[in-house]
């Protein structure tokens, strides 16, 4: 398998995968209810443009990542995420084959993604 | 129907989606939002995956990332906070690349050293972008908001013009010879063109002001949530001489990669709110295999007409209520 379509396949699935821990999210949030904030109290928050920037501690609660929301939020990282494996496994092949500078490239890319997901979290 | 039965992932997960929805209208009662009451929270629900389906296969056929849709007219048309709008909008703009990557690459339409290259630079302009979006909201406040919608306003007008005078693109430069740091790199492809039943020879070309241009893209996609396929297919084939078929492909892939590092600071902000975002994720990547298989058979430049219209107009309410919020305007 050449290194673009390990790559395209990774993420294909990785997108899949977060897109049913998102359907899965979605049901636990708005069929069973329960999210960190009632549903319809959110969504007035967001309607009314009322900023939500004092909840980002709820990232640190464990609790949080058995709501609805939480695992809707996972579904998202999950998908995203996927692209540094993906990129991690082509790079042995491209290191092969002379294009060092382009793995170089691909290595960085990667580490920049993880770095700013631990960054920001941090 | 050969299409559901083609991709059985694409028919569970559009089956799953519309049976949770159909039983969260069943369970949920119908609880209006005080700020618009002649809708439930299930009609917004189901109007934006919808409405983030169809603008999946309006991105995928134009060959640009949906946040350029996306993010002007919620902006534009809504009272929903700048920096959730923005943070949904790298959502958007980046999900129909990411579920699109793999038949683009398996095909050949894509190479993944080009991708690589090319998403270095937009990778760190996106974090920058997303990092200086959040300092001057937290340092500006509905001022920021306002420059944010006028900025993007006159922006939008900019996009319109490029999307208006890109016909005359080359759709197949002529193979220059390897120079710089594309040859150096070895950035020469081919790829098998089923239109003209030949395989296409192409040499990457100006290679250094493309990765320039590419930190602008980012650091414009990261500020403003638009994601930036709108400007990488111009610059991969006006500047960097790649053909246009291969130049929106790797766009779109480009695309996903650009923006994975400029998501985090919108949701580490607060900016990224679960519920709101997934049925636009899930709308996107539906709407995305099915653009991807649309493709072929829709006509292009119809469609980019529609996209100048509709920027032109939304643009137009932009500045408008940007002026408003710097009290300029009644």
């Amino acid at each position: 398998m050449s290194s673009g379509s390990s790559y395209g396949s990774i993420v294909y699935w990785g997108t899949i995968t977060g897109s049913v821990l998102v359907v899965l999210g979605s049901f636990i949030g708005l069929v069973y209810g329960s999210t960190w904030l009632p549903v319809e109290q959110q969504y007035e928050l967001i309607m009314s443009g009322k900023v939500m920037a004092n909840m980002p501690d709820r990232y640190n609660e464990v609790a949080f990542y058995y709501t609805g929301d939480g695992v809707i939020l996972l579904g998202i990282i999950v998908a995203i995420l996927s692209l540094v494996p993906a990129i991690v496994v082509t790079l042995p092949q491209l290191w092969r084959t002379n294009a060092r500078v382009v793995a170089l490239c691909g290595a960085i890319n990667a580490a920049l993604i993880v770095s700013a997901a631990l960054f920001s979290f941090s | 129907m050969k299409l559901f039965v083609k991709i059985p992932e694409l028919s569970l997960l559009l089956l799953a989606t519309l049976g949770c929805y159909s039983l969260a209208f069943a369970v949920m009662p119908d609880i209006a939002v005080p700020s618009l009451p002649m809708m439930s929270v299930m009609d917004i629900v189901v109007a934006s995956f919808v409405l983030s389906f169809v603008i999946a296969i309006v991105a995928v056929i134009a060959g640009i990332g949906g946040g350029v849709i996306f993010t002007p007219i919620v902006l534009g048309f809504t009272s929903i906070d700048t920096m959730v709008v923005r943070a949904t909008g790298l959502v958007v703009a980046m999900f129909s690349g990411l579920i699109s990557a793999a038949p683009l690459l398996r095909q050949g339409l894509v190479d993944i050293r080009l991708v690589y290259v090319c998403a270095l630079p937009t990778v760190i302009g996106g974090m920058v972008g997303a990092w200086v979006a959040i300092a001057v909201e937290n340092s500006m406040g509905t001022q920021g908001d306002a420059l944010v919608r006028l900025l993007l306003g006159i922006m939008l007008l900019g996009v319109a013009y490029v999307f208006l005078h890109s016909g005359g693109r080359n759709d197949y430069p002529v193979a220059a010879d390897p120079k710089g740091w594309a040859g150096r790199l070895g950035l020469n492809f081919t790829y098998f063109e089923t239109s003209l039943d030949q395989s296409i020879r192409y040499q990457v070309a100006r290679l250094g002001p493309a990765v320039g241009l590419f930190l602008l893209v980012g650091f414009v996609g990261g500020f403003f949530g638009l994601g930036g396929g709108w400007a990488m297919v111009p610059v991969l084939n006006l500047v960097m001489a790649i053909p246009l078929k291969a130049a929106a492909a790797s766009s779109g892939v480009l695309l996903a990669l650009g923006n994975a590092a400029a998501i985090w600071p919108y949701v580490v902000y607060g900016a990224l709110v679960p519920l709101l975002v997934a049925p636009w994720m899930l709308g996107q990547v539906t709407g995305g295999i099915l653009g991807a298989y649309l493709l072929s058979r829709v006509k292009v430049a119809v469609v980019r007409r529609l996209l100048i219209v509709m920027l032109c107009l939304t643009s137009v309410k932009l500045i408008h209520r940007g002026l408003q919020g710097f009290g300029v305007m009644p």
